[in-house]
């Protein structure tokens, strides 16, 4: 009223100007609630059909084939395809002249059915063509992660950096937009940048897998990394439409989460932790991911590197990690029936010195569980295991 | 209360915009903010001259490619708000008339522009905060949510009702509520309230032209001191 008695106002235009107000705003409620798009809670499904308590065993190994002359490839990415298509999985990494080189690009491999062997590599996602489709520049790729949708299309999501480093990254979201299931068909184009921070869209990354929805949806874990490191859900429908984010720690030393079924509610993410002596980090929601709570981090060292979580069946977990304090150069496959409690179940590569074997996937396809990593940065190393010998 | 406070922190889906639209939209932004920028700049020319370097200005960012000033600029950051963008064209609609013109925020604010100017610039340091998880909430993510909407429609209105602070007050509140009706309609520039509101360039072209009217009112005996004379 302070500001009324410098400019008298009749009261009957204050009334009808409150009276308009009060019917716009109702307007502007009314038509928001009418387009936006509706959700329900968030539950998770396992990603195995039939795997009961058998042990696994080691089935076969190899590399992916790299894409021709390009001597550096990291940052794997699984995903499995379904029972009609000619492949059993698919693997994206990024590969080129070196990581962060301006020629990196999206590479692409699958796994025949029929052949039993991988098919050659193509790449399927290069920075000049993605900054041409989304109207901006991006001066770097890397970290794919696909996804299959409720219609089997495929998504990657991919670290695109703006002016920067990796700190600068933003998260861009591709479709599928080829109709053939043949490696050499396929193609994508951007979605949209995924709007996750207000200061210039910066520093969002993703690296792990997402786990999926029973409503064909899933949820993408992702970090923060500018300065402090901190990991974000990011939910989304089953047509692969942006539906929310949450923080999931308080703490800021923790990023790359892996997430890992306990049940349809109740969900682990086991996380890359960057100090000194790190361990792997914890973090639990009982609630379909609407709130996080910080756990006590597990005995496993971490030397800040990624780890890869997969809940095969409810009471069975396991999760592919670097198991050497300081280095990269031991990588073991571990299982747990709680997700607290781990043990060693296989060694997937060791090495000495400066040898990196890092970056673990995983998904389960065709009645096994496959592995696929980084080898000394070079290569993208794949390994199956099943119920029964091959 | 807690009906309020559930409301508007619950997680809701996104509304997000078009993917065509908001391809165009970035460059649309950016050759309005640039044109202004050259329409304003080129004050001393004709005004035939004038419209015609901002047009051309404009038309270069919406060239695609990146022959674009609009592609480097959406790498490095992106959109700008539409309230960036709304408040360059009433800076460069101010610069028609022959008086000086100080910037995109007025040199002498009415109180409807202080209150909004009060409000952007603590907006931005919770969002700040909020990017580097000072805060146990996510400020970032309500920006998604109806409350943020309702709040920010809430605060147009109201303005709009206790009007009378003049054109530059009218001016600004208009400009306030056409970007909530452009983000009401389209959702540009990213789904996201806070993104529409305020990107951080206005945030720091805010604060500082809040330090400088600050400035501009420290006491006579700092201005007149025998050292600031010397």
């Amino acid at each position: 009223m302070l500001f009324l008695s410098k400019n008298a106002m009749p009261r009957r235009v204050l009334f009808m100007r409150l009276v308009f107000s009060f019917l716009l705003l109702l307007c502007v409620m009314a038509w928001d609630a009418y387009c936006r798009p509706a959700t329900g809670p968030a539950r998770a499904v396992w990603t195995s059909s039939g795997v009961t308590h058998q042990p696994l065993v080691f089935q076969s190994r190899g590399h992916i084939p790299m894409p021709a002359n390009t001597p550096a490839a990291h940052a794997s990415s699984l995903v499995a395809m379904p029972l009609d298509s000619p492949y059993a999985l698919m693997a994206f990494w990024f590969a080129g002249a070196k990581e962060s080189a301006p020629d990196i690009g999206i590479a692409a491999s699958a796994f025949d059915r029929h052949s039993k062997s991988w098919v050659a590599a193509r790449f399927v996602v290069d920075r000049q063509a993605l900054g041409r489709a989304l109207g901006f520049g991006v001066r770097r790729l890397g970290n794919p992660v696909a996804w299959l949708d409720a219609r089997q299309r495929l998504h990657l999501f991919v670290v695109a950096t703006g002016l920067g480093g990796w700190a600068a990254s933003r998260i861009v979201h591709l479709r599928q937009t080829s109709n053939g299931s043949l490696l050499s068909e396929l193609s994508f184009e951007p979605e949209r940048v995924l709007p996750l921070s207000w200061f210039w869209n910066t520093s969002f990354l993703v690296r792990t897998a997402p786990m999926p929805l029973q409503d064909g949806g899933m949820v993408l874990p992702v970090h923060f990394e500018l300065g402090i490191k901190y990991p974000v859900a990011l939910r989304f429908d089953a047509s692969g439409v942006f539906s929310g984010m949450v923080r999931m720690s308080r703490r800021t030393h923790l990023l790359q989460p892996t997430l890992v079924v306990q049940d349809e509610s109740h969900w682990l993410a086991l996380l890359r932790d960057q100090r000194a002596e790190g361990r792997v980090g914890l973090v639990q929601t009982l609630d379909g991911g609407q709130h996080w709570q910080d756990l006590p981090d597990l005995p496993l060292v971490n030397p800040d590197a990624s780890v890869a979580g997969l809940g095969l069946a409810p009471g069975r977990m396991v999760l592919a990690h670097n198991t050497s304090a300081h280095s990269r150069n031991l990588l073991d496959l571990s299982q747990s029936s709680d997700g607290l409690h781990w043990s060693s179940l296989q060694p997937l590569a060791q090495g000495a010195g400066t040898d990196e074997y890092s970056y673990p996937a995983m998904v389960w396809a065709d009645d096994s569980l496959w592995v696929s990593y980084t080898d000394q940065r070079q290569r993208i190393a794949w390994q199956r295991f099943g119920t029964q010998p091959e | 209360m807690s009906f309020l406070q559930a409301w508007f922190t619950a997680p809701q889906a996104p509304w997000l915009p078009d993917v065509v639209l908001q391809r165009w939209a970035l460059q649309a932004a950016w050759a309005l903010v640039l044109g202004a920028f050259t329409f304003v700049l080129a004050s001393r020319f004709r005004p035939a001259w004038r419209a015609g370097a901002a047009a051309a200005v404009a038309a270069w960012c919406l060239w695609p490619g990146p022959a674009s000033p609009s592609y480097w600029l959406g790498l490095a950051f992106q959109s700008p708000s539409l309230m960036g963008v709304a408040l360059c064209l009433v800076w460069a609609w101010r610069s028609k008339s022959p008086k000086p013109v100080a910037g995109p925020v007025s040199r002498a604010l009415s109180w409807p522009g202080i209150v909004l100017a009060s409000a952007g610039i603590l907006f931005g340091w919770l969002l700040l905060g909020d990017m580097l998880a000072w805060w146990p909430v996510s400020v970032y993510a309500w920006g998604f949510g109806s409350g943020a909407l309702a709040l920010a429609c809430a605060l147009a209105l109201l303005l709009w009702v206790l009007d009378g602070a003049g054109l530059a007050g009218q001016r600004l509140t208009l400009s306030f509520a056409a970007v909530l009706l452009v983000f009401t309609l389209t959702r540009l520039p990213s789904g996201n309230l806070w993104d529409a509101l305020l990107d951080p360039w206005l945030w720091l072209i805010l604060q500082a032209s809040g330090l400088l009217a600050l400035l501009r009112r420290v006491p006579g005996w700092w201005r007149a001191s025998p050292a600031t004379r010397a």
